[in-house]
């Protein structure tokens, strides 16, 4: 049997998952990964990023632009421990990565050897699961277990400690057939007497209310979705993570939370059964409160259920056999819901739309840029938390085109992300847009977009004013020394020619805009 | 409120830490904890008991099921469980006091395990109240210290 280095059988069994880009950066115990990694560079493309928390955003920003997960590949110590925040993030939204990380050889594990950290102690809390390779014979199984974890059931993170002398020794290339993990339930099927508890609960319910989260957010739902919502005419709202899933939908009512839509509150307060598909409750704080509703809460993961109270009905089931049982029920329902009242509720929501435009500029700014790039374009975006809501100001009629940092509110966030969407979806427009604070977090990787000869738009918002303190750097010089085109326009009456000029440009350019 | 949890996990490096982590992660305490390997040796059982509010243990409880290494939870606090555990105690007696000390021994059916010139070394089985009346009484008898192995359970048979 041929044999090979542990470092080989790394690219091996990426290889063989389909994996063809890996985001990532040398260091002394991954080197040799490294030295065989001009052998596999037909077969996959690795981005070399400057700084281990960008590079796990970029695999972030490289799944949630797609459907499959990004990859990360860095050395141990302060490495591993750089891409803590970046696993944190995708840990919070639910976003298939692999971390793969190297590590002090078996022997001198736990000996506060040079750049040695406790990656598996330091990530237990923030990843689905991890794992410490110690034999180069079980690295592909690992591989493949990682995979297979982070892409199925309610996906995450997955961090595999590889250690230095598992990457230099020689084994064969044994790829399991069929992974097997006794305990992991993955795809848990609809049971029938959930769905018809469902269903009686529906047609008792005068006035019912979808809520779509992340876990509706899987391209076989899409069309079920939308015929779900066309026959029922039931209306929706999305969370912040879903923005998009339900297309271009009259029944669309907008964002759930205190920041959502006008309509959202409105909603849930003259709801009587609320439905939430998907949907991580946890992280949501309504306006209006649901203590006093009845709750039908569909999820694959089993701590979203009985959060609240004890009567609501738990369905535990993947999204996707609850949709596709949904939109082929027999039933028909009478609902209560006056026209003339959802309709009045979609100009309320753009009435207060205009009302923030007009008071807001960053949100002037973004819903400029939504009407400049339509619902075309890939936006990555990272604010703190008041300014979170904005990302609604965009209009997202696919899901896969909204990418921001929502659990964990990340700084820095959104370019790294960008660039690792333009390699899941290079024909793709594809926009940036940070707060100048936030984009000081991660403006090194100017040089790698610069390197991969990316077309993106950098859009960073200038907020600093002579009063404050702080001081801003000149982002259009920073942005020219990376060799980045870069331009500097203002919030006037021209923003909208000058934006569309320079938004129509080739190639990587920064765009300052003083807020 | 009271929980008895028996987890059926790998026995696997880590795994321990793992279930910890979370109830450090809580913020809550672990009354008792006894892990050891089960007739299946790729498997341990680990049994713990803790309080705290019910729908928070009850998260708990998911969150480990959850978890790739772990088998199956299972809450006894409510289901007609048997509880063991075992206490091993030295005692000193003061003057005068070594008969009685092995008589009170004998009542409790406890076992001398060990004996010198100045101590005797007790164990007991039993549940937790047992164990801790037999601490209770010993202790003005010159107890010096003790060891308890933190509780096992099992469900008794379903009657039909």
């Amino acid at each position: 049997m041929k044999t090979y280095l542990g470092a080989e059988l790394f690219f091996e069994s990426l290889y063989h998952l389909g994996i063809r880009t890996i985001f990532g950066l040398p260091g002394g115990y991954v080197l040799k990964v490294y030295d065989v990694l001009p052998a596999y560079s037909k077969k996959i493309n690795h981005i070399l990023t400057r700084h281990e928390q960008a590079a796990t955003h970029m695999a972030d920003g490289f799944a949630r632009a797609s459907s499959l997960p990004g990859i990360v590949l860095c050395t141990s110590g302060p490495a591993a421990t750089n891409t803590v925040t970046g696993i944190t993030t995708a840990y919070m939204d639910s976003v298939p990565v692999l971390i793969f990380t190297g590590q002090v050889p078996v022997p001198f594990l736990g000996s506060d050897a040079f750049q040695e950290a406790d990656h598996i102690g330091i990530t237990r809390s923030c990843t689905k699961h991890n794992n410490l390779v110690r034999k180069t014979i079980d690295l592909p199984k690992a591989i493949a277990e990682a995979y297979h974890i982070s892409t199925t059931g309610r996906k995450g993170p997955v961090l595999v400690d590889m250690p230095k002398d598992v990457l230099i020794s020689e084994a064969e290339f044994k790829m399991p057939n069929k992974i097997r993990l006794p305990s992991y339930e993955n795809d848990p099927i609809l049971q029938k007497k959930d769905f018809k508890a469902f269903i009686s609960l529906l047609k008792s319910s005068e006035k019912p209310l979808l809520v779509f989260g992340r876990g509706s957010c899987d391209m076989s739902n899409v069309k079920n979705i939308r015929r779900i919502l066309n026959r029922f005419k039931i209306p929706s709202l999305t969370s912040l993570m879903s923005l998009g899933v339900l297309g271009n939908s009259k029944s669309n009512f907008g964002m759930i939370g205190d920041d959502g839509s006008f309509a959202s509150s409105e909603l849930i307060k003259n709801a009587d059964l609320i439905i939430s598909i998907g949907c991580d409750l946890n992280k949501i704080i309504p306006e209006v409160s649901l203590a006093d509703k009845k709750l039908v809460v569909v999820n694959i993961d089993k701590t979203q259920f009985n959060y609240f109270r004890k009567d609501n009905l738990n369905i535990y089931t993947n999204s996707k056999f609850f949709l596709d049982s949904f939109q082929d029920a027999k039933d028909e329902f009478q609902f209560k819901w006056d026209k003339a009242y959802l309709s009045n509720l979609h100009t309320k929501n753009s009435e207060e739309k205009s009302n923030i435009i007009r008071t807001n500029k960053k949100a002037l700014i973004f819903d400029t840029l939504s009407s400049l790039l339509k619902d075309k374009a890939i936006v990555c975006s990272d604010f703190s938390y008041e300014d979170m809501s904005l990302q609604q100001f965009f209009k997202f009629t696919d899901y896969r085109n909204s990418v921001l940092a929502g659990g964990s509110g990340t700084p820095g966030y959104g370019f790294p992300a960008a660039i690792g969407a333009s390699f899941s979806r290079p024909r793709s427009k594809i926009v940036s847009i940070s707060s100048g604070v936030n984009f000081q977090f991660s403006m090194q990787e100017m040089i790698v977009a610069k390197e991969q000869g990316i077309d993106l738009s950098i859009i960073v918002l200038n907020e600093s004013n002579k009063k404050q303190q702080q001081k801003a750097p000149d982002y259009k010089l920073m942005g020219e020394s990376f060799g980045v085109k870069s331009f500097k326009i203002k919030t006037d009456s021209n923003i909208r020619k000058n934006l569309s000029k320079y938004l129509n440009h080739k190639g990587l350019r920064l765009i300052e805009i003083a807020v | 409120m009271r929980h008895i949890l028996s987890i059926l996990v790998d026995n696997e490096p880590g795994v321990l830490a793992r279930i910890a982590g979370l109830f450090t992660a809580r913020g809550f305490n672990i009354e008792s904890l006894s892990v050891a390997e089960t007739e299946k040796p790729s498997l341990s059982k680990i049994t713990l008991v803790t309080s705290g509010d019910d729908w928070i243990i009850d998260q708990i409880v998911k969150r480990f099921e959850n978890m790739i290494n772990v088998i199956r939870v299972r809450d006894f606090s409510s289901a007609d469980s048997i509880e063991r555990e075992l206490l091993v105690a030295r005692v000193v007696p003061t003057k005068g006091t070594r008969p009685e000390v092995l008589r009170i021994a004998d009542i409790f059916k406890s076992n001398v395990i060990d004996v010198g010139p100045k101590s005797y070394t007790l164990e007991l089985t039993g549940d937790k109240d047992k164990l801790e009346a037999f601490v209770d009484i010993l202790k003005p008898l010159g107890l010096k210290e003790i060891t308890r192995t933190g509780l096992i359970s099992l469900p008794r048979e379903k009657k039909k």
